[in-house]
């Protein structure tokens, strides 16, 4: 398959200055990406920060208001879906009812006048791939969600998409046919050299899939990042607290180094962090840091044990500091370890200067 | 479940036993009684005997009134159904303040007396009438065309009259189709028209037929139409056994062939539920 010469696939997609306006509500607003061939990047945002917009842009059904989507180099803009090489797999699957398994996948070599014999053979493949070659002669409602799910893949697929969208995949199924899938379309995505946007509202399954990860906010481009930045070091408030879970914290910047300032908080003691955007002595600022990024020591913010939970291999305390605002620590359990028991005095610390982010507040 | 099966079927059938009744006295018994009647060799019914269908079926003329009402039945049809489908598809597009005006307007034919609608064909298609008065006033004509007592200007007046009957099926059965499904067939490369042919029209097929069935029996029996709009030069089926019945008194032979017409149309229907059952597999859809 990978030596075939006539491979569409590993196609880089760009997104160039993409808004798109539903009346008066901005579904997308001046999004810019670019994609490189046969990666795999995960849309990730809340509900309605229009992903599945971009994705619709992007195969063609509906014409963005601004901006430009380039496929290979070429603009699509002016493109038909049916001529754009953009494979796409719905979130129902959307698999024609009134063909089996094999006609569906057959579909799209069909429309596209491949000759009878290399439609079959590319069926019999797209089949093997999916692993489903016994199920070619059932009809989609004698599947079941998974198998669906695999006709749909195989099915936009066989055609040799440049660029594969794929809107929610993995909504309707429960959690260990979903950890399958996403192994499955990994491992077809990798074989196929097919460049892939998936879009996803589980971050798990966005850090533990992609390649990049582009986290939308309200039609805006938060960050665009491997997994691990977008993790470690969120380009915005957003990405900080939506990927992942972060410590929120109040307060006025006291002092300013190049990269590092130290914020006095409301009334708990004072705390230094890595400055992303430039904010100025006075200021109001907010400071994330994860609850495995704080640590128990002899010094720092006073802070009072609420609650604590074993959990296996960790222990994620509850604390309330001296202002009254609730933080969250995680920390690794030795064998045996009980939780501290509520009402300890505690002192914390970021366990480095880097893993607290400063952000401007804008109330 | 067994049991609670059993209670809702008792229930169902109690339910339906007024409609039962309905049926057998005001259909099935009259049914009966026309089958009777028309076991009859004589007008005064003395004696009882086949003739009435040997003359119907080796009289060329009774055959070609029967072909010909047949004929019209799958004229008016498909007429209904070509411009019925576009129609139809209009309505499950437009936004939902259009689909209300579109609704009534499709719902319009059924809203207005036979009578009514059948004068309002005669003015439209008569020789003063609005088509011809504007074609000439455009210079299209020099003398008035006849529309008017013509099979094709009463094919078009009875699929006016019957389109509600193939359209709401069509739309009921467009709304059911998966917008989703013509997105995945264009992402596919399919063109409009291979989209048309390869998923709306199999997946809307039982919405088709359904609409096909009740069109073609309402054309084929609309007395008024047919008559009123037609004229008297043509003759087709209800006026025939009308003629029959009351003017000749031929009570019989108007019995007969009523009977034998039934049977027809009969067969013409379940013909079309053929192709509707060839189509079940995928209807759930
Ligand atoms: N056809 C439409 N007409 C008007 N507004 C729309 C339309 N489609 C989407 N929107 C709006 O555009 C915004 C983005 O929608 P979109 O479907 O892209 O969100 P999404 O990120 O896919 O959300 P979800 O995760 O819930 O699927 C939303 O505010 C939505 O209400
Ligand atoms: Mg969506």
């Amino acid at each position: 398959m990978i030596a075939d010469p006539q491979l569409r696939t590993a196609q880089a997609l760009r997104i160039d200055g993409v808004s798109h306006r539903f009346g008066a509500n901005k579904a997308l607003d001046n999004v810019t990406f670019d994609v490189h061939g046969g990666e795999l990047v995960a849309l990730l945002g809340p509900s309605g920060c229009g992903k599945t917009t971009l994705l619709r842009a992007i195969g063609g059904f509906i014409a963005q208001s601004e901006g430009q989507i380039s496929i290979g180099g070429a603009v699509v803009d002016h493109l038909p879906p049916n001529k754009r090489a953009v494979g796409i797999v719905f979130q129902n699957y959307a698999l024609f009812p009134h063909m089996t398994a094999a006609q569906n996948i057959a579909y799209g070599l069909e429309a596209r006048g491949t000759a009878k014999a290399a439609t079959t053979a590319r069926v019999d493949e797209m089949l093997a791939l999916v692993k489903l070659q016994n199920l070619a002669g059932r009809y989609p409602k004698e599947l079941s969600g998974g198998q669906q799910q695999r006709i749909a893949l195989a099915r936009a697929l066989a055609v040799r998409p440049a660029v594969l969208l794929l809107d929610e995949p993995f909504a309707a199924l429960d959690k260990n046919l979903r950890l399958d899938m996403q192994i499955e379309i990994k491992r077809i995505q990798r074989l196929a050299r097919t460049t892939t946007l998936i879009v996803t509202h589980d971050q798990e399954e966005a850090l533990s899939m992609a390649d990049r990860v582009a986290v939308f906010n309200q039609g805006r481009l938060e960050q665009f990042a491997t997994p691990s930045m977008v993790y470690d070091a969120p380009a915005a408030l957003f990405v900080n607290t939506f990927v992942g879970a972060a410590n929120v914290l109040h307060g006025t910047i006291r002092t300013l180094d190049v990269d590092f300032v130290t914020l006095t908080l409301d009334g708990a003691g004072e705390i230094c962090g890595r400055m992303l955007q430039p904010v100025s002595i006075g200021a109001h600022a907010v400071v994330c840091i994860r609850p495995e990024h704080l640590q128990r020591t002899a010094s720092g913010l006073a802070a009072t044990i609420e609650l604590g939970l074993p959990l296996g291999s960790t222990i994620v305390y509850e604390a309330r500091l001296a202002n009254g605002v609730a933080v969250k620590i995680s920390e690794p359990r030795e064998a045996g370890a009980e939780p501290l028991s509520p009402g300890t005095p505690i002192h914390l610390a970021p366990k480095g200067p880097r893993l607290a982010t400063v952000f401007p507040h804008h109330a | 479940m067994a049991a609670s099966t059993n209670i809702a079927t008792t229930y169902g059938l109690r339910l339906a036993a007024p409609l039962a009744i309905f049926y057998a006295a005001f259909f099935l018994a009259p049914l009966l009684i026309l089958f009777y009647v028309s076991l009859h060799v004589d007008p005064e019914m003395t004696r009882f005997g086949f003739t009435q269908y040997a003359k119907f079926l080796f009289d060329p003329f009774s055959l070609a009134v029967l072909g010909h009402t047949m004929w019209i039945g799958v004229e008016v049809t498909l007429l209904c159904l070509v411009l019925g489908l576009p129609l139809a598809w209009l309505y499950v597009r437009a936004p939902s303040w259009a689909q209300s005006t579109l609704m009534l307007v499709i719902l319009l034919p059924l809203l207005t007396s036979v009578v009514v609608r059948t004068f309002s064909w005669i003015v439209i298609l008569g020789r003063q009438g609005i088509v011809n008065t504007t074609l000439a006033s455009l210079g299209l004509i020099d003398a008035p065309l006849k529309l008017l007592y013509t099979e094709a200007g009463m094919v078009v007046a009875l699929a006016q009259v019957q389109m509600p009957l193939m359209v709401l099926p069509l739309i009921t059965a467009l709304s059911k189709l998966d917008p989703s499904l013509l997105d995945a067939s264009s992402a596919l490369g399919a063109g409009e028209w291979r989209t048309f042919r390869k998923v709306i029209l199999p997946l809307t097929l039982p919405g088709i037929v359904a609409g096909c069935l009740l069109t073609y029996a309402a054309a084929i029996t609309a007395f008024i139409t047919q008559t009123l709009v037609g004229g008297g030069q043509m003759l087709f089926m209800p006026m025939y056994i009308y003629q029959q019945a009351t003017t000749l008194s031929n009570w019989p032979f108007a019995a007969a062939i009523s009977i034998i017409f039934l049977g027809a149309v009969l067969v013409a229907l379940s013909l079309f539920s053929l192709l509707g059952r060839l189509s079940k597999g995928y209807a759930h859809a």
